[in-house]
């Protein structure tokens, strides 16, 4: 066992293209190999807890702008290989804290995801190998970006629940990428609730604390 | 990089228990090496195991992605954007240089250089020193180009020299239209003259007849193989290169066929380059070196520039010297006003500033005085020295001026960077 593990081969980092150095803290730990450690720790990951609507979760990063630009380059330039950079280099912790859970992806619009190619939020969260359930729909095309304040409180009324799916005295994780106002969670706890989940925990890459300068710009922008 | 103080003596003790087996690893380094990921990249159209980025040119397996199945580049993903519409650029109406000021008899010789080599279709390197007036010796090409009706462009790595650029050559061209493209201003990408920073060039595929490009040692640009590869697509006739120190890369590329290299050792007003004096001294006299300059130059009214090797070293050396001297300030480029900095600086609002190379290129200042701190350290070489060192006594109402390399000993580069500005002295 040991000597299969020593004779591994050159890992690249997948973030800076540099080679993983081997034997460092991680990989004591995770079998994620191809992350070096100064790219963890240059994201600063802080477990941090938070509650919505007396629901409890947790986000790993802050919104800096490293983790900023590392979103920017998966989600908008599609840099489809930095999936496994935010949420591997932790699989062990989080998946013995949610054993038996069933993972709920906030949705995004469908045709969206047809011209990516792939759903970005759901590739990231798929190394945990946890059962995921796409029981939420998305019926609107709707851009939170351009949205303000007020009018992001109504997003849950975009969203459906999708029948085929029975989610009665189960636990359930909801997952998405960044949590702004946390509008959308409010509206998908609430359909979940409706239909009969016994546990909601939710999980979040990254909650972006806004500040009162912050509110108050986003209160001004009105739809483009 | 911050780590967590939790962890740390768990950590330390941890990679120093892995260093022998790690010694263990590297011996297999050596086995496995044919092995590693370029075998499981083999294009599925093609079948061959090598790839070669369209855009980039890249070939090297670990800037290499698969998504869907399909193969892409990563190493040039985040040049990606709107491109220009080649049915919305216009032919130039009108083609007319005002220069506003008459240039001497070398610079109209080499002007000319210039613009006869482009109609035969060479292309030029221009190696001048450091406040010879390299702007103004393209003003004839890009003339002649433009009565052509051919397309223009200006590439520069820096974003405030853009915009400072642009200006100066919308005053020349007053009949034409420059446009100025760079990071957070890219809505119009059409015009007669195109003055860009080098991260924008992917806009531009096979677009230019002329394309000058100024200060190609500067930092973004400089050894970065995606920009370069970028610049050579953009290309569709042929270039102009400006610059006072080139690489051996540069100069090696222009001994061949078709391209030609064109030199100017004296500076407009004919002055000597001033020679930079070392000043080698240790620990808390750097200090008293530094005080007792800026009390001169305060009392003759001359202004100074500190230029420091990092930003940790500018915050630090400030707060030492703002106890002596007051009535200075620090520049580098985590602060977001310094644009206001300058401009009060150069009103005379400071009598010092301490700074990081983001001054080293494209200041113009009446009196200018240059100390150089720390000037052994690492990312000093020749030609940053040769480039910081040019900024003193640009103007010919003060042509002299004093250039101080402050270190504890004596490198290759400060040496080399005194013998270059003696050589091209001896040209005078």
């Amino acid at each position: 066992m040991l000597f299969k593990k020593l004779r591994k081969q050159i890992h690249t980092c997948k973030s800076c293209f540099s080679d993983v150095k081997d034997g460092s803290f991680h990989s004591l730990f995770s079998d994620e190999k191809n992350i070096c450690d100064d790219c963890i720790y240059e994201g600063k990951p802080i477990f941090r807890e938070f509650r919505i609507n007396e629901i409890s979760g947790i986000s790993i990063y802050d919104y800096n702008s490293y983790i900023r630009t590392k979103m920017f380059t998966y989600k908008i330039c599609e840099d489809y290989e930095l999936k496994d950079f935010f949420l591997a280099p932790y699989k062990l912790e989080i998946k013995l804290r949610y054993f038996n859970y069933i993972i709920v992806p906030i949705p995004s619009f469908k045709e969206d995801d047809l011209e990516r190619g792939y759903n970005h939020v759901v590739e990231i969260f798929k190394c945990l190998k946890l059962k995921i359930y796409y029981c939420l729909i998305k019926t609107k095309n709707v851009k939170q970006k351009l949205l303000n304040y007020e009018e992001r409180q109504h997003i849950g009324e975009c969203m459906e629940f999708n029948k085929e799916f029975d989610i009665k005295n189960k636990k359930i994780l909801l997952v998405d990428d960044v949590i702004t106002t946390g509008a959308s969670m409010k509206g998908a706890i609430k359909i979940l609730k409706e239909n009969g989940a016994k546990i909601i925990e939710i999980l979040s890459i990254c909650k972006r604390e806004l500040s009162e300068e912050e509110k108050k710009a986003l209160k001004n922008i009105s739809i483009l | 990089m911050q780590k967590p103080p939790k962890f740390r003596w768990l950590f330390i003790f941890l990679n120093y228990f892995s260093f022998f087996i790690n010694n263990y690893r590297y011996c297999l380094r050596y086995i496995g090496k044919e092995g590693t990921c370029i075998d499981k990249i083999i294009n599925p159209i093609t079948k061959v195991k090598s790839f070669i980025c369209p855009v980039c040119g890249n070939q090297d397996p670990r800037y290499l992605g698969c998504k869907n199945g399909q193969i892409y580049c990563r190493r040039c993903i985040s040049f990606k954007g709107e491109e220009v519409d080649l049915s919305l650029s216009k032919p130039p109406q009108n083609y007319e240089a005002i220069i506003s000021y008459p240039l001497s008899k070398e610079q109209e010789r080499i002007a000319n250089e210039v613009k006869e080599s482009y109609i035969n279709g060479f292309n030029t390197l221009i190696y001048a020193v450091c406040g010879a007036g390299k702007t103004e010796l393209v003003f004839k090409v890009i003339e002649y180009a433009l009565s052509k009706k051919e397309r223009v462009g200006f590439a520069i790595p820096r974003k405030d020299v853009v915009i400072e650029l642009a200006v100066r050559l919308a005053k020349t061209f007053k009949n034409n239209l420059v446009t100025n493209v760079y990071g957070g201003n890219s809505s119009l990408l059409n015009g007669d003259i195109i003055v860009l920073t080098t991260h924008q060039l992917y806009r531009y595929h096979e677009y230019f007849d002329l394309l000058i490009m100024d200060e190609i040692d500067a930092f973004p640009y400089k050894d970065n193989p995606v920009l370069l590869q970028m610049f050579k697509k953009s290309v569709k006739g042929h270039y102009v290169l400006m610059s006072a120190t080139p690489s051996e890369s540069v100069l090696k590329e222009f001994k061949g066929k078709k391209h030609k290299i064109l030199t100017l050792f004296t500076r407009y007003h004919m002055h000597p380059l001033p020679e930079p004096e070392i000043v080698i001294s240790y620990g808390l006299t750097k200090y008293f070196f530094l005080i007792k300059k800026i009390k001169e130059y305060q009392h003759q009214s001359k202004p100074l520039f500190i230029f420091v090797p990092t930003i940790d070293e500018c915050e630090y050396l400030y707060s030492v010297l703002k106890r002596f001297c007051s009535g200075g300030n620090r520049v580098h480029s985590k602060i977001e006003n310094r644009q206001e900095i300058i401009d009060d600086f150069r009103k005379e609002k400071y009598s010092f500033l301490v700074t990081t190379a983001v001054l080293e290129r494209g200041v113009t200042l009446k009196n200018l005085q240059v100390i150089i701190y720390h000037s052994d350290h690492a990312i000093y070489n020749a030609a940053a020295l040769i480039q910081i060192s040019g900024r003193v006594g640009r103007l010919s109402d003060a042509p002299t001026g004093d250039v101080y390399f402050l270190a504890s000993k004596k490198t290759k580069g400060m040496v080399d960077a005194i013998q270059k500005i003696k050589e091209t002295n001896s040209h005078l």
